[in-house]
């Protein structure tokens, strides 16, 4: 059963102008994007920066109103979604937990608040926030406190807490554990599992980290400048990448491992300037296997046994 | 002979002890890893070392000797600076002038120390450029930082780091603001730069993929110690501190698992300065913790290294 999907999703900035009488050219952040999410099911975006993942979610939370394309929830439109329905039903948890919580409200304010908002009774508001604290490994010590006075892993189970405390079906993770400590990653990431099975919740994750994407997700779309370049079950990408961006982005991944080498070399170049987009494929200036029609010619997603691929080899 | 040599390196900020009792030695060639989660205080080592602190950090040691020189006279730490050894940071873009090209920054350290006419500077800076992998570097003297990407700017300032031909290269955390594609070709400079002017290499990194493919030696640092130093196999296959055993296994590895596997974590967080006065600083979090761990363990001689641990064998 499809939770959320997601067609042909355009999201646009305006870009920089060009003189002072120059026409401000859109930059396209997000270009032509199809994804769904199953109940119950963890869709990773992975990508280097710029590559359009964050902008999708933005756009996934009703942050940002997309140029063009839909994104449903359980089948409706968000775009007909009230704000509060829509801040039901899915919520994000961002990267960096010391700016994400209001630094002047105490744990248990930060947490209830999205209960208030609903109009939650006081006395059933305190029954629910506890409960939560407890479900994401906190204790009653910690409500009385504020953000500072917590270190980065009980700051990011606390923006987990404000996420989960309205039952929503779908939480959008942006670099959950970017910003912490590998010991306290790891403490985050089994939350993250645990929760998921408890409460038979549905991620979005957003990661550059493939090993962290490999543990938590069930399907994993690589997005490239704006688009999706691969997409299918993650333990098929990860045993098989098929896009050279992928394969890259595989073997740039360093494990812990003194027996093997750095790296032969990367990609070279960077991920292009999006105001001035490359010609056919956008991958094809960092692509070693470029041939003449991916200079001219964009490839499009093209499904095989159940992994879609843009490119044209 | 060893060309840096540190014997009880201490920082505090006021009384309260930041970094204690650190012991380093570095050859020519060699590529030593300072490996540890943020506050650990592997940064103000090197800043240390750097005689580079921040107002209300003090330092003191019992020895600091840079190829012979005293580093605890202050005059001879400032021209050595810049000149032999050198030191590139986490954030390129704060790091250099904004105000200034970059041509004109990597000319004025090679004038402050070699004198000499801007002619020969920007020959030198030119070269440098061209050798960290810069395209057009004629351009690029004349551009502003910001005009550059992440990857290009921080190869700018390797380049302005090896202007004067330095013994020693102290890189802070230098791939951790880039993408994971643009990390690989970083390191590699850095590794081929080393082998071709015999540099030493300070590497300080909290990523462990990267110290195990980039350390001859490494030190694990915990609330302000050495923990662990020892030859890099010997850390990453058999380490004999409990606290490197544990953070190793913490880390995700890409198809080490299956989904959604649990990952082993330390429970609790790093203890703040000045609040693990006596005994080990790890006891709190360490499954091997008994009495004995409440008196401080000192860094003893074992297999391969030394570890800070009264079990280490």
């Amino acid at each position: 059963m499809t939770l959320l999907e997601i067609t042909d999703l355009v999201c646009r900035y305006p870009g920089r102008r060009r003189g002072f009488f120059g026409r401000a050219q859109p930059v396209h952040a997000v270009n032509g994007v199809s994804l769904s999410v199953g109940e119950g099911e963890v869709l990773a975006l992975v990508g280097e920066s710029g590559c359009g993942k964050s902008t999708l979610a933005r756009a996934m939370l009703g942050l940002l109103k997309p140029a063009a394309g839909t994104i449903r929830l359980g089948g409706t439109p968000v775009a007909a979604m009230k704000r509060r329905d829509l801040a039901r039903r899915i919520l994000p948890v961002f990267q960096d937990p010391y700016s994400s919580l209001n630094p002047a409200k105490t744990v248990e304010a930060i947490i209830g608040m999205p209960l208030k908002l609903d109009r939650v009774p006081a006395e059933e508001r305190r029954k629910r926030v506890r409960a939560m604290v407890q479900r994401v490994g906190l204790n009653e010590r910690h409500l009385a406190r504020r953000a500072h006075q917590l270190s980065g892993g009980q700051r990011q189970r606390v923006a987990i807490a404000r996420a989960l405390i309205m039952e929503p079906k779908l939480v959008v993770c942006d670099e959950p554990t970017s910003a912490l400590d590998v010991s306290v990653q790891a403490q985050i990431l089994n939350l993250l599992m645990q929760l998921r099975r408890e409460l038979k919740l549905s991620y979005v994750l957003i990661s550059h980290n493939l090993a962290v994407v490999e543990r938590l997700a069930d399907r994993v779309a690589v997005m490239y400048f704006g688009r999706i370049v691969e997409e299918g079950p993650a333990a098929a990408i990860f045993a098989n990448p098929r896009h050279p961006y992928t394969q890259a982005l595989r073997s740039a991944v360093l494990s812990p491992d003194p027996d093997l080498p750095l790296p032969a070399s990367g990609l070279g170049g960077e991920v292009p300037d999006p105001a001035s987009p490359p010609s056919g494929c956008a991958f094809h200036p960092r692509c070693p296997h470029a041939m003449a029609r991916c200079r001219s010619e964009t490839p499009e997603l093209r499904e095989v046994n159940g992994i879609a691929v843009a490119c044209h080899l | 002979m060893s060309l840096l040599e540190i014997r009880g390196l201490g920082v505090s900020a006021g009384a309260v002890p930041l970094v204690r009792a650190v012991d380093l030695s570095i050859a020519r060639g060699e590529t030593l890893c300072l490996a540890g989660e943020s506050g650990s205080g592997k940064s103000l080592t090197a800043l240390a070392l750097m005689d580079l602190l921040g107002p209300g950090l003090t330092r003191r040691a019992a020895e600091a000797r840079f190829d012979g020189i005293d580093l605890l006279d202050r005059g001879a730490a400032t021209r050595l600076r810049g000149d032999r050894m050198a030191m590139i940071f986490q954030e390129p873009m704060t790091a250099l002038n904004p105000v200034f090209t970059i041509g004109g920054q990597l000319e004025a350290v090679y004038r402050r120390h070699r004198g000499g006419g801007s002619a020969e500077a920007r020959r030198r800076a030119l070269h440098l450029l061209e050798r960290v992998g810069i395209g057009a570097p004629e351009r690029r003297l004349r551009q502003f930082p910001h005009e550059l990407s992440g990857g290009l700017r921080q190869r700018a300032m390797i380049a302005m780091a090896l202007m004067c031909q330095p013994d020693l290269l102290i890189a802070d955390e230098p791939t951790t603001a880039l993408d994971v594609t643009v990390q690989a070709e970083i390191l590699r400079l850095l590794k081929d730069l080393q082998n071709e002017l015999g540099l030493a290499l300070i590497l300080i990194t909290h990523d462990l993929g990267v110290a195990s493919r980039m350390a001859d030696r490494c030190a694990v640092m915990y609330a302000g110690e050495i923990v662990e130093t020892a030859d890099r196999r010997t850390v990453f296959k058999a380490p004999r501190h409990p606290y490197t055993q544990a953070l190793l296994r913490c880390i995700p590895v890409l198809g080490d698992a299956a989904p959604g596997t649990r990952l082993l974590d330390i429970p609790g967080a790093m203890p703040p300065p000045g609040e693990s006065e006596t005994g080990c600083a790890f006891r709190a979090r360490c499954t091997l913790a008994v009495e004995e761990c409440a008196s401080t363990p000192p860094l003893k001689p074992v297999a391969g290294g030394s570890a800070r641990c009264w079990f280490a064998q």
